[in-house]
């Protein structure tokens, strides 16, 4: 090779390697002439363009080529090959991918030996890339290319690296598995152990895993040990996974659990081959040889509370990312650790208490024992002084004496009923159920009463008739005494006027007794709780505040005692009735219970057993009327309100009705207008909440001011309170600082409770205040009215003030919940956020059948042009997928369930100010995404763009079109004169063989060969030219040249067609300027012999030469068939020809103007074509600047 | 020569755009005896058919104006005899004999040829018809 076309060579390898980057670089450096490639200049076409589409793509991509597959990559492909860059730049395949030829090599024969490339999605390849096995997943084909003899001359291959989305979605999996089985833990273990299951999800990332809870060691309690609390994929016993581990040296020779705790740090430990032998290898065919032992600390607890031992994937490095996902899984399975705990806790307290109650039960039962020996012993010598007639006490200590026995008797009759209840809450009540007459019994029971009713201005009403023949009802009669005393003493406590009746009747299989009074009853609300032990009817009125509060109570365990049910109806004001329903017969009743006994014996009328249990509920009872001791009701009615729109009528009553109205007199100077009682607990028993850290704010608007003070009041002793006049004043207010809570009126001037509460759902800052409307408009309408009002709650006045503040806090809780889930979801959402936003991919989550973004990665806003999806729905957002068939797609997935997975998806999307549509390809998925349920809810959207690859791909094709396009033109044109050629001389032969060639026919053989000679002459120019243009070998040889003249002799030696008038128009002389005039002549030449070929017979073409300024300007106007608009540049494309009919037999091979606009701009010119229509002729027009002379071009003098 | 008398009756009408080419066949063909037509393109050659007769057809398929292809495709759709009139397809496209087999041509001579060859094929194609 001598020295210049040495120089030309490597200026050739210097184009085709141009740009690039590093490779580009690395590849012109290197000597490829040493390689089985051969030097660059000797590449195959197909080679070298291969190579340029590679230099210029950002995709990763590589060609491998000739027999040895020698290895050609770019840039991007870098982090493919790894740390086995540079070298593996023409390295043949096989040594660079000699891990994973068995897999990738079928793939390379395959393309190579077909038309077919192949295809394969995310192909999980174990690489060796950076020193280690790396697990891989990618997206690749492989592209047979033809080598320019038309066979296949290596493989083109654009790739898509999906590792990180193909581990992405693995891992986002497993830690959706991890929250749906951990959800109903219930103890700590039971956590760990669910954990461990929903870790059998993900055999990638976890081969094995095991989890230790850190608790007490049973044997010296101070030490601590681990405990094995859950395993995946490894057996419990297997020797990595020991049931316990002590936390000392012979502990951390099998897991460093006590390091991990000391440090609080993740340990990795690389040595784990050391360690065990036949670990599981879970998804793997080899098992992990590192693992990563990490703390797990429930949230707020400053010591771990166990430790996950996480085997390793053993194809992936131990980095960032992978710590990352560890982190999320730990706190994933402490958050579920946490919930367990705390539902422990909770059970622990409730069984507690629980306990605590069954100690204070046996408490009174021995407490009540122990006090009725002194009670005895106090009553009986006090009876016996009063008995005593012998010696008589005088008047005065009588009476003395009278005030202690009574009291002595309350006392004890008091003690007895602790007793009795104790007994029966012990279950150790010895009942006796004798056959008994019942309403005898009762009547009787009830007549004791009598006296003290009557002397009340009550009258007694008894209604006891026989039962029915053969129907005997069965009771213990202690206890049946009890009831009805007990309820008789009650039904007298609360009646001021009219009856009290007691009855006995049957009803079916079963005797109901009945007790009945017109007293002041009970409030319904009240009602659920009577029988509650030590309840009492806070401020109702009766006769006396006494109570034992457990009166009721223990009525209700005797009926229970007795196989019965007990059921109260009551109505403020008009009364309260009891009803006692026991079954008739024994059958019910425990046999070793029941005598035998005949029943007249026990019922005789002033049986003496009777009275003795009736006499101190009666004596009781007298105590309590007006002139034996003062009535105490100074506080009745406190608890209760009746407000609202009859406020200020109600308030002119006075106390003396004792319920409507009797607040508003006693709330300027009451004592306890909240509902609580003066110690100060509250009426719902609840205390208030100590523990949260800042006072609950409520904001009250009001517009009646004894109201507003009142309810302040009332939530002040909890709640820290604003209150307003209004609704506007409270907008204002809760703009100013957010309240908690609002409660507001309905009707208010200036600003309604509905306008208020539209104003404030309006507005995202208080968008989220629960709203608790007050209301005098009762019913359920106007509650209903109230909710799509948008208040989370209503209330109808009159309410009590236990009623109020049981709402008001069950919004607070509310509130506080959903706070904290809104902030848990956030959370939740921040993490699956920061997975996307590192995928490579665009991603997006869809919501509803309407498919509205609920997520977008930055990479899906990017695609889509900068758009911000989130909130809209795709087809407000994306409207110029309309008729694309994409909705279509979207709606189908969601309908079905069906996923979709496209490839090289063409979308046209609108990009830019003007919107602009441009089609980018995908590869796409639509997956549906469910509830737990299994509903679909949404779709997941993971498109990857492969534009490039699509582009590369389409090139290369059009490419290979336009080589198969020039072969075939080619061949046809140059066959054609070889054949005329060969006809001619056969035709010479057979001529003179059969005597015909005279001088005529020699004549005109010769000039026919010398014809065909030229024009074959002319084409293997033209088509060397192309040739030499394409690979950018045609050098300029300039020299100082006139154009004026050279157009001058260029016209004379041009075969002049008689059809045509020629025209010229040129200087005399122009200065000298450099180009090469072979080829300056050469456009000249193929300019006019265009215009003579594309003009009619006796047209005129017009040639003009002028100078200005800058540049030489040369047209060469033809009449002939012209050209349509679109077609002036199409004429300079190579095979290029004007597309009118007329053109089509003129021949021409479609490289002339073609090669003539090469020259033309390596002189640093122009060459164009300009024509006002088809049949309006065509001016061909040459522009070259006036000094020309580029750097480092050879100049021949 | 006695072949030249037996085999001067047939008529051979050359469709081929090349003047060169359709001149050496013509000359050889007319020396053989044969009467001959020329047409530089498809739409000639059919304009030829509606006055004279041929007994075959020389056809070339890549042709300005109206090509190969499209002329036999017409050619076939003229009432009997013309439709049914032998062509020899000469082409030098490198698919010429796939071309020719879609064009139900009788036979095929790809360029350059062997004039031997071309008068054997017309010959042959000729007694047959």
């Amino acid at each position: 090779m001598n020295l210049d076309t040495g120089r030309a060579a490597s200026v050739a390898a210097q184009r085709v390697l141009a740009g690039g980057g590093e490779l580009g670089a690395r590849m012109r450096a290197l000597d490829w002439a040493s390689t089985p490639l051969g030097p660059v200049e000797e590449w195959p076409q197909a080679l070298k363009t291969a190579v340029r589409i590679l230099l210029t793509s950002r995709q990763p991509m590589f060609v491998w080529w000739g027999d040895e597959l020698i290895n050609l990559y770019n840039d991007a492909y870098k982090a493919i090959v790894g740390g086995k860059h540079p070298e593996a730049l023409g390295q043949p395949a096989s040594v660079v991918w000699r891990e994973i030829w068995d897999q990738v090599g079928p793939r390379a024969q395959a393309a190579l030996g077909g038309t077919e490339g192949t295809y394969d999605e995310s192909l999980l390849l174990i690489m060796e890339r950076y020193g280690y096995q790396e697990e891989t997943y990618y997206t690749f084909s492989y592209s047979p290319v033809p080598d320019d003899e038309g066979g296949v001359g290596g493989i083109f291959c654009a790739n898509t690296d999906d590792t990180q989305r193909i581990i992405g979605q693995r891992q986002l999996s497993l830690l959706r598995e991890l929250a749906a089985a951990t959800a109903d833990a219930r103890t700590v273990h039971d956590a760990c152990r669910r954990s461990a299951q929903g870790l059998e999800s993900n055999a990638h990332d976890l081969p094995f895993a095991l989890l230790y809870l850190i608790e007490p060691d049973p044997d010296s309690p101070e030490q601590e040990r681990a405990v094995l609390a859950g395993a995946t994929r490894i057996a419990a016993g297997h020797p990595a996974a020991p049931a316990t581990c002590p936390l000392d040296d012979q502990g951390a020779a099998c897991w460093p659990i006590a390091e991990v705790l000391r440090t609080g740090a993740p340990v990795h430990l690389t040595d784990l081959a050391k360690r065990f032998a036949e670990l599981p290898c879970g998804a793997w065919d080899r098992p992990p040889h590192q693992v990563v032992a990490l703390p797990i600390t429930a949230s707020g607890r400053p010591e771990p509370a166990g430790v996950l031992i996480a085997g390793l994937n053993p194809y992936r490095k131990y980095d960032d990312l992978y710590q990352g996902f560890l982190d999320l899984v730990v706190g994933q399975i402490a958050a579920a650790m946490g919930a367990a705990q705390a539902y422990e806790d909770e059970r622990r307290r409730a069984e507690a208490l629980a306990e605590l109650d069954r100690a204070k039960t046996v408490f009174f039962s021995n407490v009540s024992h122990e006090f009725r020996t002194p009670l005895t012993l106090l009553l009986g010598p006090i009876e016996d002084g009063l008995a005593d007639a012998e010696y008589p006490l005088p008047p005065v200590q009588r009476e003395r004496q009278e005030v202690a026995r009574r009291n002595a008797r309350r006392l004890l009759r008091l003690v007895n009923t602790l007793l009795d209840f104790s007994r029966i809450e012990a279950g150790r009540v010895q009942a006796s159920y004798q056959p008994t007459d019942l309403p005898a019994f009762t009547a009787e029971l009830a007549s004791t009463f009598r006296s003290a009713i009557e002397r009340a201005d009550l009258s007694l009403v008894v209604e006891c008739p026989p039962l029915p023949d053969g129907q005997v009802a069965y009771v213990d009669r202690e206890m049946w005494e009890k009831i009805v005393l007990n309820l008789l003493s009650n039904a007298f406590k609360f009646t001021f006027a009219g009856e009290i009746g007691v009855a006995v009747r049957t009803n079916g299989s079963s005797a109901e007794l009945i007790v009945w009074d017109t007293g002041t009853g009970i409030r319904a609300e009240e009602l659920p709780r009577l029988f509650d032990r030590f309840h009492r009817v806070e401020g109702a009125r009766g006769r006396t505040h006494e109570g034992s509060g457990i009166g009721l109570a223990l009525v209700r365990e005797l009926v229970q005692l007795h196989g019965g049910t007990m059921g109260v109806e009551s109505e403020v004001d008009r009364g309260t009735r009891f009803t006692v329903t026991i079954p008739l017969g024994a059958g019910h009743l425990p046999a070793e219970h029941v005598a035998t006994a005949r029943p007249d014996a026990a019922v005789a009328p002033g049986v003496p057993g009777i009275l003795t249990g009736a006499a101190p509920f009666v004596e009781e009872a007298l105590q309590w009327l007006p002139d034996a001791g003062e009535a105490s009701m100074s506080d009745a009615g406190a608890d209760l309100i009746a407000l609202g729109d009859g406020w200020d009528e109600a308030a002119g009553v006075g106390a003396g009705l004792g319920v409507l109205g009797s607040a508003s007199t006693t709330l300027p100077d009451g004592a306890s207008p909240d509902g609580t009682s003066p110690d100060g607990t509250s009426p719902d028993g609840a205390s208030p909440d100590a523990a949260s850290t800042r006072r609950v704010r409520i904001l009250l608007a009001d517009d009646n001011s004894d109201m507003r003070t009142y309810v302040a009041r009332l939530l002040q002793q909890r709640y820290e309170v604003e209150a307003v006049a209004d609704g506007l004043a409270a907008l204002e207010a809760a703009r100013a600082r957010r309240p908690d809570l609002i409660l507001s009126d309905v009707m208010m001037p200036r600003m309604d409770g509905f306008e208020l509460i539209a104003a404030l759902r309006a507005d995202p800052a208080s968008r989220e205040i629960p709203i608790l409307l007050l209301s005098a408009r009762a019913g359920e309408e106007a509650r209903i009215e109230g909710l799509q009002g948008g208040a989370d709650d209503y209330l109808i006045k009159p309410f009590s003030a236990r009623e109020l503040l049981v709402r008001v806090d069950t919004q607070v809780q509310l509130a506080r919940l959903r706070s904290e889930a809104i902030r848990r979801e956030r959370a939740a959402r921040t993490q699956l956020e920061w997975l996307f936003e590192q995928a490579p991919a665009a991603i997006a989550l869809l919501e509803g059948p309407e498919h509205r973004y609920t997520l977008a990665n930055s990479r899906y806003i990017e695609v889509i042009g900068g758009r911000q999806p989130v909130g809209r729905t795709v087809r407000e957002m994306l409207p110029e997928l309309e008729g694309q068939g994409i909705h279509e797609l979207l709606d189908r997935a969601y309908e079905t369930g069906v996923p979709y997975i496209g490839t090289e998806v063409p979308v046209d999307l609108a990009y830019g100010e003007d919107r602009a549509l441009r089609t980018v390809y995908f590869n796409l998925v639509f997956a549906p995404m469910r509830t737990p349920t299994g509903a679909i809810e949404g779709l997941f959207i993971h498109a990857y763009e492969v534009t490039d690859q699509v582009r590369a791909r389409q090139a290369a094709e059009e490419a290979a079109r336009v080589r198969d396009e020039f072969l075939s033109i080619a061949s046809h044109e140059l066959r054609n004169p070889v054949a005329g050629l060969k006809g001619t001389a056969q035709l010479a032969r057979r001529s003179q063989q059969t005597g015909r060639l005279d001088a005529e026919r020699l004549d005109r053989y010769l000039t026919s060969i010398e014809r065909g000679t030229s024009r074959l002459a002319t084409l293997t120019e033209d088509l060397l030219d192309v040739t030499r243009l394409q690979r950018g070998e045609l050098p300029l040889r300039r020299r100082p040249t006139d154009l004026a003249r050279l157009v001058r002799e260029t016209v004379e030696r041009q075969p002049h067609s008689p059809e045509h008038t020629l025209a010229l128009s040129l200087p005399e002389a122009l200065p000298p300027v450099l180009l090469d005039p072979d080829r300056v002549e050469q456009i000249v030449t193929n300019v006019l012999d265009n215009a003579a070929k594309y003009s009619p017979a006796g047209g005129e073409i017009r040639v003009s030469l002028t100078a200005d300024a800058g540049a030489l300007l040369l047209c060469v106007a033809d009449q002939g068939i012209g050209l349509p608009a679109d077609a002036a540049e199409r004429i300079f494309e190579p095979f290029g020809r004007a597309p009118n009919a007329q053109a089509a037999h003129i021949p021409g091979l479609g490289l002339g103007l073609y090669i003539c606009r090469q020259i033309a701009r390596q002189h640093g010119g122009q060459l164009w074509a300009e024509s006002p229509g088809e049949g309006q002729g065509t001016t061909l027009c040459l522009q070259l600047p006036l000094t020309t002379r580029a750097e480092g071009e050879t100049v021949h003098a | 020569m006695p072949e030249s008398q037996t085999v001067g009756a047939y008529r051979v009408l050359i469709v081929e755009d090349d003047a060169q080419i359709a001149a050496v066949l013509g000359e050889t063909l007319r020396d053989e005896g044969y009467e001959v037509r020329r047409a530089s393109n498809g739409q000639e050659g059919l304009a030829i058919l509606g006055q004279w007769t041929p007994d075959t057809i020389i056809l070339d398929l890549m042709m300005p104006v109206m090509d190969g292809k499209t002329f036999r495709a017409e050619q076939r759709r003229l009432p009997e005899p013309l439709a049914g009139l032998p062509v020899i397809v000469l082409s030098g496209a490198r698919d010429a004999h796939a071309q020719a087999e879609t064009l139900a041509a009788h036979a095929v001579i790809a360029k350059p040829f062997d004039l031997d060859t071309v008068l054997a094929t017309v010959r042959e194609t000729c007694q047959r018809a």
